[in-house]
């Protein structure tokens, strides 16, 4: 496993936000869609890097 | 009279739940939610075929990877006709790719298992005469 395949997580997150949001919105304007899709997205990527970063720590404080 | 009525109203429901099901966001066709329809339908169906590109149809095994399996068949029931062909193991796939082709494939079903709900109670909301929210 390498590092850079965390970044198949990218496509499953756009794929993840674009049901939701579908989903979720009573009416889809094109502009508006994109924004909240990037929101979604955003916030997923967010907390995934924050989790990993949490992880990472852990990992440092119980090693050293 | 009012038990017709209820036969119907399950029927529909139920009308509703396996068009979904045959065709991703179907539900959502029949309930008059075209644009909604046409974006689930594409969406899934992209992470679907992407599965596969990365894992070959290997990824949907009924016997190796029975659990991954149950998720990738609510994807639609065609999955099975891959399922039929890829069951004797002739298709083995192994490590990195098969791990992300599974993941993505059975992504889909689930996501699809979330848009047949959807559908369902949206029908089931305009059935007892309530408005989505």
């Amino acid at each position: 496993m390498s590092p850079q395949s965390v970044l198949w997580l990218l496509p499953l997150a756009v794929a993840l936000s674009v049901v939701y949001k579908t989903l979720k919105l009573r009416d889809i304007k094109p502009g508006n869609f994109i924004k909240e899709v990037a929101t979604v997205f955003g916030s997923i990527v967010l907390f995934t890097v924050i989790a990993a970063g949490v992880l990472l720590f852990l990992s440092w404080l119980m090693t050293e | 009279m009012a038990g017709v009525n209820k036969e119907n109203n399950i029927l529909f429901l139920l009308v509703v739940g396996l068009a979904g099901w045959i065709v991703p966001g179907g539900g959502q066709f029949i309930l008059n939610k075209k644009k909604q329809a046409v974006i689930l339908f594409t969406t899934i169906l992209i992470t679907f075929c992407l599965g596969l590109y990365v894992g070959s149809i290997g990824v949907v095994d009924p016997v190796g990877a029975s659990y991954w399996y149950l998720a990738q068949i609510i994807t639609s029931p065609f999955v099975a006709i891959l399922g039929h062909h890829t069951a004797g193991g002739g298709y083995a796939v192994y490590g990195k790719p098969e791990e992300i082709g599974q993941l993505y494939t059975s992504m889909a079903g689930l996501l699809n298992l979330l848009c047949i709900i959807n559908a369902v109670y949206l029908a089931r909301l305009r059935q007892i005469g309530l408005k989505e929210g």
